[in-house]
């Protein structure tokens, strides 16, 4: 009798732990979808500086550009973390885990682009800018090609 | 802006009249964004292949280098000039338009001897493509017949004396080369374009359906279209992908950025369409 208890207690126990667990798994799953649109959302953000500034034309602030392309460096690569697998969403097309070393060469790709117009900004060496920038849109395109699902 | 349309004056003098020329073709080619469907994913340049999905059925795309076998090497420049502007095969079959000659009407034949005569440089490639997968009724060829009889109205692009040169350079290589509206205009339920409702957004025709935006009364300067164009890059920062990526990167940011301009010019002045 208490070793059958102690069984239910334990299965109940279990059940218990499952349950939460996997409540954390899916909270922890909800998180990282949010986790990695905000960071969608801040390279946007900051490429929507720099094309501000660059379709204004006339003398581009060095400073302000080097600033906002330093943020895209710095968190291109961490955008490949944030998609561990079975986190799928409506904006994510399979191809993101069944070819994750593209997706990854996409992600660096990002970052080298963002880090030679970070350094161009810092040398100032911009020119009119649209050939740097257009590099890092390049890879934005390139990669929203193959691993980004169209609106529906 | 001076320099723009005097490069553009420059550009359509040196255009018309003259011989068919390679160099100048391959900008058309780039105009008209052949690439996109006639190079398939992985596949040689230009060698067909791609298999177009769509409610009617599976378009395989066919093979455009100059081999003569599989390919159209065997092909006149008159034969290229109906295909576009016709929809009509060199053995008088007429296309589907999932070919889009229903835009491609609008080019200029000088634009068509041009592109021509670059196709004949590209590469020969041995690869025969089969036939479209179609379920009855649309296999039937004939089918396209009675279809351009409804939907398809041929004919050169005719400038409109009420706007500039820019605008109307932007309308040809939106309604021509450019063949927009063959992903941005509603069509019916027989896949005819609502030409009312021309560049107002749609569904994509092919693949899974996405959503295609409108491209009429968008809250955008010229300079956004521009960039957009050059770069990929929308207004809010956020960038193209789907099938428009390959638009950009293959076709407008190989532009001019005279035509760029133009074409951003013409979209910029289209109204919102009337609600319905």
């Amino acid at each position: 009798m208490r070793i059958s208890f102690n069984r239910r207690a334990g299965f109940i126990a279990a059940c218990t732990a499952l349950a939460f667990g996997l409540g954390a798994v899916g909270a922890i799953a909800q998180d990282v979808v949010q986790q990695r649109k905000d960071l969608m959302k801040s390279y946007g953000a900051a490429m929507k500086v720099i094309g501000d500034a660059v379709k204004a034309g006339g003398t581009l602030d060095a400073a302000a550009i080097a600033d906002k392309a330093a943020i895209v460096r710095n968190n291109a690569t961490k955008i490949v973390a944030l998609f561990p697998a079975g986190s799928t969403s409506a904006g994510a097309l399979p191809a993101i885990w069944e070819k994750p070393d593209e997706f990854k060469d996409w992600a660096m790709k990002l970052g080298t682009a963002a880090a030679a117009l970070d350094q161009a900004a810092r040398d100032n060496k911009l020119g009119d800018g649209k050939a740097l920038v257009g590099a890092v849109g390049g890879t934005c395109v390139g990669c929203h090609k193959v691993f980004q699902k169209p609106a529906s | 802006m001076a320099l723009t349309i005097g490069g553009l004056a420059w550009f359509v003098a040196t255009t018309a009249g003259a011989a068919p020329d390679p160099a100048r073709g391959e900008y058309v080619f780039h105009m008209s964004g052949c690439a996109s469907c006639h190079t398939a994913e992985g596949g040689a340049f230009l060698a067909g292949g791609r298999r177009l999905m769509t409610p009617f059925g599976a378009f395989l795309v066919p093979n455009i280098t100059p081999d003569r076998a599989t390919g159209i090497g065997g092909w006149s420049e008159a034969d290229l000039v109906r295909a576009m502007t016709e929809g009509v095969s060199p053995t008088g079959g007429h296309y589907y338009p999932s070919f889009p000659y229903t835009s491609y009407t609008r080019m200029r034949r000088s634009d068509i001897a041009d592109l021509k005569a670059y196709l004949d440089t590209v590469p020969a490639v041995r690869n025969a493509v089969g036939p479209h997968e179609m379920g009855f009724p649309f296999s039937v060829r004939l089918g396209n017949f009675f279809w351009k009889l409804l939907f398809f109205s041929p004919g050169e692009f005719v400038p409109d004396p009420a706007h500039d040169d820019e605008w109307n350079r932007g309308a040809y290589l939106v309604n021509g080369p450019g063949h927009c509206g063959e992903c941005h205009t509603p069509r019916n339920i027989l896949g005819g374009l609502d030409r009312d409702r021309a560049l107002a957004g749609a569904t994509l025709p092919e693949g899974d359906g996405g959503k295609v935006p409108s491209l009429r009364g968008l809250d955008w300067s010229v300079e956004d279209f521009v960039w957009a164009f050059e770069t990929g890059l929308l207004p809010d920062g956020d960038a193209l992908g789907s099938s428009m990526a390959d638009v950009i990167t293959e076709n407008t940011s190989k532009l001019t950025a005279g035509d760029r301009r133009a074409i951003a010019v013409y979209l910029k002045s289209l109204p919102k369409p009337a609600a319905d």
